[in-house]
């Protein structure tokens, strides 16, 4: 393997587009550019659903708790409808040996009608639309996949910088951390810390209870759930980027450009923000896309698991509603879960190749 | 190289003790009071007291400085750190018995249905990785290749979810799930857990290893190497395989813990009494005792196995000893 | 006239792109006779190295593929051979050094595996055995410790060093016919001197033939007996080395020679080929040097005007010869002894295009320091 080609202070990539030629390499790649439509329609989708229009507040017939929890989408049909586009003659037969769906009784005396729309992916065992439940479970995806990011992509860049640009001790600590850190296997250390967190809340909870009525507010069981699963997600994901980023910054710091910023009495943070973080963004950009994929993953994971989301529609409540479902011959909610969040990994795989293969082909092997 | 196994070793000891600290920050310093959980907040005093001593939480956190004053060593570290530290877990709240019992009994469950996993998918990867080398470009490589990414990009829940619907409700080949006594009533069981592991955990895998062993077929050394009159058989499996091993070595390090979220998942989908299950269920009752003795335990086994691999690098690559 | 040792009739290679298909060597006629040193020389692209790796048919197929001709080794057609009957011509009739010594060995084995695998393969012996051959040709190429460098690996030596250790295991089996692509390139000036010594006093030992193929006019002017040059795939000019380097005939082999630095010249300035090597996927029409050519341009004053015609070569204007812009020349036999591929090569009209093969040694071995001499008097030729 020839080492990659020592770089010079030709390299400075200040003053250069690159986002521009970033765009025409896209359009150029036909896979890498339908999926970065793909992966901007989910923002899209992800986005929309906070308008007033999407918000389905109005419809619920739950209490106010429920819709703080965002038990948002409403019965709209009867219970395990199949999607409108499979005849009803499709549909299974009900299985004799299996128990009745339970909350069909509950719904059973008034069977609200929903639009097209509402049925077209079928309903679940509620008789609630399958295909709001795919629309919503987009948008916590979306926020596990964004805030997640945020927070590992700083933790490791920060700390792969100051690493990297400062060396000695401040480097011999952060890597002590980061060979620390990756030694307890992720998911290992996500249980434990959703384990922590789960019972801080839990404490925090009962206390708030204790504490006299209306003086303060719990915040819903829903929205802690999701706090808890991307605090531990954020916080165990970041020393590959940290790696990464204390690599290449050790690299840069030696080079003509850094030298002569330095000789000519630049400040840090002034050498840091002009010289060092430019050359960086590839990698935050590339983890991210790639880092995208493994925490949507992970929320289906951790959600079968129990610990996941437990009170939000997402996609991995309704494959962990699919485990005996599909037992059943309900495969709907199974189905629209599982290509959901197929196509949009599938996108982001492609694109975050592609950006890779452009940004840093170094990152690859050779192909 | 025998220095360099030395300086390795040396380097674990800072990681294990890392690994003990931030277990013991999650566990003890953030973790609220177990007691308080377990028993509610308005619960008298004395009834918490007899739950610490009965669990060990009442031993001091790190050290016993008033033991130490008095000279007593011994007492001074038997403390919840030092404890911990050398393995001597205490009780889990829920089952009342020894956590390292538990563990043991659980554990090898789990290693029935990993090892398997880990061998199968390890080798059918290099298989192909290695097979397809020689169609590159052409169809083999391009199904191959498709197939990964779209066996990367499938949730892994879901992939299991069809193999126990297809070859355990539909064509009824395995038990959909459970877990029987004696061997081959256990390998019945063990099947399809490991039919649907290997078929989910192939995906990333294999690309990166054809990535890996086309980059080495095309190296300079292959060239020479069929100048001589070996042919492209022995090439691939004699020149280009022990440069792989280099690669695979580091990858297999970073899909171990692959493995572990395997265990937890399989486990509870096809409801196999293992380690994984143990886990998720000692998350559910609180038992701290129990969740922290595995993390801390898993983690140490696992510095372990990276130091092993180290280690094994200075069999694979002669280069590895000059620094 | 001996047989030769090695003779290629009309080799054509492609390779498949997705721009179409390229033709790296095409209509390659070459003849190597025993103990004789056959230069191949041109700039990179030029597909001498395709040419090379074709004889031992090594080109990475696909995308490469042998179109068609004959490479006859003492009469057998290489090209007809099944696989497992030309792995025995690999290593044990014709072996190859590369250009690159510290990515041509397998940096996994140690030295002398990797010699004693030829050794095997080849002589069928024990692994002892072999691992003493191995031992033995590396004392052979000059390596001292030879019992001890055998065990170890190419990342314990140097360039000049593993460059060595190809060469003893390329001769471990006593081949007939070594060839060597660009074998000094990546070394160092004092290093390269000693690695072609090396050569030459092995092939005096072993009366091996060797196919040199390089980008260096003084490692030619050293070295070989014969010189093919070769530009966009062809050979353009084939001679024995002091014909060539006396009296060249093609336009291309004169560029290459007022390109090259001349010692006690220093206020003169280098003159270059103008323009660059053809993209092997748009090549040119008519001759492929015309583009280039200072000949056809000098031809155009004394030619009538519907002779000349109008071409961009480059991105300018040029005129230059209706015949080079439409035709390509042949490989002809301009004199005896002597092929050129030019139009306007005294004599081409008239030679008959008989492939190129000769017999000649060259009279003496120069010294090192005669090499460049030896340029220099092909620059004063040309200038008269």
């Amino acid at each position: 393997m020839d080492a990659p080609a020592k770089n010079t202070a030709l390299d400075d990539p200040i003053g250069r587009s690159r986002f521009g030629e970033l765009m025409l390499r896209l359009y150029r790649r036909p896979a890498a550019f339908i999926s970065a439509i793909i992966v901007a329609l989910y923002v899209i989708v992800g986005l929309l659903t906070f308008l007033p229009v999407f918000d389905r507040h109005a419809d619920l017939d739950g209490s106010d708790q429920l819709k703080k929890d965002g038990l948002i989408w409403q019965i709209v049909g009867k219970e395990y409808a199949p999607p409108s586009f499979v005849s009803s003659a499709a549909a299974p037969p009900e299985d004799p040996e299996l128990p009745p769906p339970t909350g069909a009784a509950a719904s059973a005396e008034r069977v609200p009608h929903g639009g097209p729309i509402d049925l077209l992916l079928g309903t679940d065992i509620l008789g609630r639309s399958v295909f709001w439940h795919v629309i919503y479970g987009t948008r916590v995806a979306l926020t596990i996949a964004v805030i997640a990011s945020a927070l590992s992509l700083t933790i490791g860049t920060v700390l792969g910088v100051l690493a990297g640009y400062f060396g000695g001790i401040v480097d011999a600590i952060i890597i002590w951390v980061v060979n620390t850190v990756s030694s307890v296997p992720w998911i290992l250390l996500t249980l434990a810390i959703i384990f922590v967190l789960r019972a801080s809340f839990q404490v925090a909870k009962s206390d708030a209870q204790d504490a006299p009525q209306g003086t303060t507010k719990a915040a819903p069981a829903g929205d802690r759930d999701l706090e808890a699963v991307i605090l531990a997600m954020g916080l165990t994901s970041w020393v590959g980027l940290c790696r990464l980023v204390r690599g290449e910054v050790l690299s840069i710091r030696e080079r003509d450009y850094v030298v002569a910023a330095r000789a000519m009495g630049l400040d840090t943070p002034r050498i840091l923000v002009r010289h060092i973080l430019p050359n960086i963004t590839h990698l935050i950009i590339i983890t991210f896309s790639l880092g995208a994929v493994d925490f949507v993953q992970a929320e289906v994971v951790l959600t079968l698991l129990g610990l996941g989301i437990s009170a939000k529609p997402s996609w991995g409540r309704m494959i962990d509603d699919a485990k005996l479902e599909l037992l059943r011959g309900v495969w709907w909610q199974f189905a629209a879960a599982t290509i959901a969040i197929f196509v949009l990994c599938l996108a982001l795989n492609l694109l975050g190749d592609f950006l890779r293969d452009v940004l840093d082909p170094r990152l690859r092997g050779a192909d | 190289m025998g220095a360099y196994i030395i300086r390795r070793i040396l380097w674990t000891i800072p990681t294990v003790l890392g690994v003990m600290l931030l277990t013991f920050a999650l566990f003890v310093v953030a973790l609220p009071d177990p007691a308080i959980t377990a028993l509610g907040k308005h619960s008298s005093p004395a009834v918490r007291k007899s739950y610490r001593e009965k669990y060990g939480l009442d031993k001091p956190a790190w050290l016993d400085f008033t033991a130490l004053k008095s000279g007593q060593i011994r007492k001074a570290f038997d403390s919840r750190f030092f404890r911990t530290l050398t393995f001597q877990f205490g009780k889990s709240s829920h089952y009342n018995r020894p956590v390292s019992e538990l563990f043991l009994a659980k554990a090898p469950i789990s290693l029935a249905i990993q090892g398997p996993v880990f061998v199968i998918e390890l080798g059918l990867q290099l298989l192909i990785a290695l097979y397809i080398s020689s169609w590159r470009g052409r169809w083999p490589d391009f199904v191959v290749t498709l197939l990964s990414v779209l066996g990367m990009s499938i949730p892994i829940v879901s992939l299991y979810l069809l193999g126990q619907w297809l070859f355990g409700a539909r064509l009824h080949w395995f038990p959909i799930a459970g877990w029987g006594v004696g061997f081959f009533n256990c390998i019945q069981y063990a099947a399809l857990p490991i039919l649907v592991s290997v078929f989910g955990g192939m995906g990333g895998g294999t690309r990166f290893y054809r990535t890996v062993v086309l980059e080495q077929l095309h190296s300079d050394y292959v060239r020479t190497a069929r100048s001589k009159g070996v042919s492209r058989h022995d090439a691939l499996l004699v020149h280009v395989l022990r440069n792989v091993l280099i690669p695979v070595l580091t990858n297999t390090v970073t899909a171990l813990p692959g493995l572990l979220m395997g265990a937890l998942v399989l486990e509870r989908m096809f409801q196999i009494p293992g380690a994984g299950g143990l886990l998720v269920e000692a998350i559910f009752n609180s038992d701290s005792a129990l969740v922290m003795a595995v993390t801390y335990f898993l983690a140490v086994v696992y510095c372990l196995l990276v130091l092993v691999t180290d280690i094994l690098y200075t069999l694979v690559d002669p280069r590895v000893s000059l620094y | 006239m001996p047989q030769p040792l090695l003779q290629i009739d009309n080799l054509n290679v492609g390779f498949d792109t997705e721009r179409g298909q390229i033709r790296p060597v095409r209509d390659l006629s070459l003849s190597i006779y025993p103990g004789q040193t056959d230069a191949l020389v041109g700039e990179s692209g030029c597909g001498k190295s395709v040419s090379a790796l074709s004889i031992l048919r090594l080109i990475p197929a696909p995308p490469g593929k042998i179109l068609g001709g004959r490479i006859l080794l003492e009469g057998r057609d290489l090209l007809t051979l099944r696989e497992r009957e030309m792995r025995r011509v690999r290593g044990r009739d014709i072996a190859m050094i590369f250009q690159e010594p510290m990515t041509s060995l397998n940096p996994v084995f140690t030295i002398g595996d990797q010699i004693a695998e030829a050794v095997i393969l080849h002589q069928h012996v024990s692994r002892r055995a072999a691992l003493q051959i191995a031992e033995q040709s590396l004392a052979d190429v000059g390596i001292a410790d030879p019992d001890r460098r055998v065990r170890e690996y190419p990342h314990q030596m140097s360039g000049g060093m593993r460059q060595r250790v190809m060469i003893a295991m390329a001769l471990s089996c006593k081949p007939r016919l070594l060839i060597a692509d660009e074998p000094t390139t990546a070394l160092d000036v004092t290093i390269q001197a000693q690695i072609l010594e090396l050569l030459r006093k092995l092939q005096r030992e072993t009366g091996m033939s060797i196919l040199l193929i390089t980008h260096d006019l003084g490692v030619v002017a050293e070295n070989a007996d014969v010189v093919g040059v070769m530009y966009a795939s062809r050979i353009a000019e084939f001679a024995p080395v002091e014909a060539l380097f006396d009296k060249p005939k093609h336009p291309y082999t004169e560029g290459l020679f007022r390109s090259v630095p001349q010692l006690g010249a220093l206020a003169e300035r280098l003159e270059t080929i103008p323009g660059s090597v053809p993209d092997p996927a748009k090549f040119p029409g008519g001759c492929k040097f015309h583009p280039r050519c200072p000949r056809t341009r000098a031809m155009v004053t004394t030619a009538g005007e519907s002779d000349r015609m109008e071409v961009v070569a480059s991105g300018e204007r040029a005129t230059v010869m209706k015949v080079c812009a439409g035709n390509e020349p042949l490989l002809r036999e301009v004199e005896p002894v002597h092929w050129a591929q030019c139009h306007f090569a005294d004599g081409h009209a008239a030679a008959a295009a008989t492939p190129p093969q000769s017999n000649h040694r060259r009279s003496q071995r120069p010294e090192v320091e005669e090499a460049p001499t030896l340029i220099a008097s092909a620059r004063q030729e040309y200038r008269k």
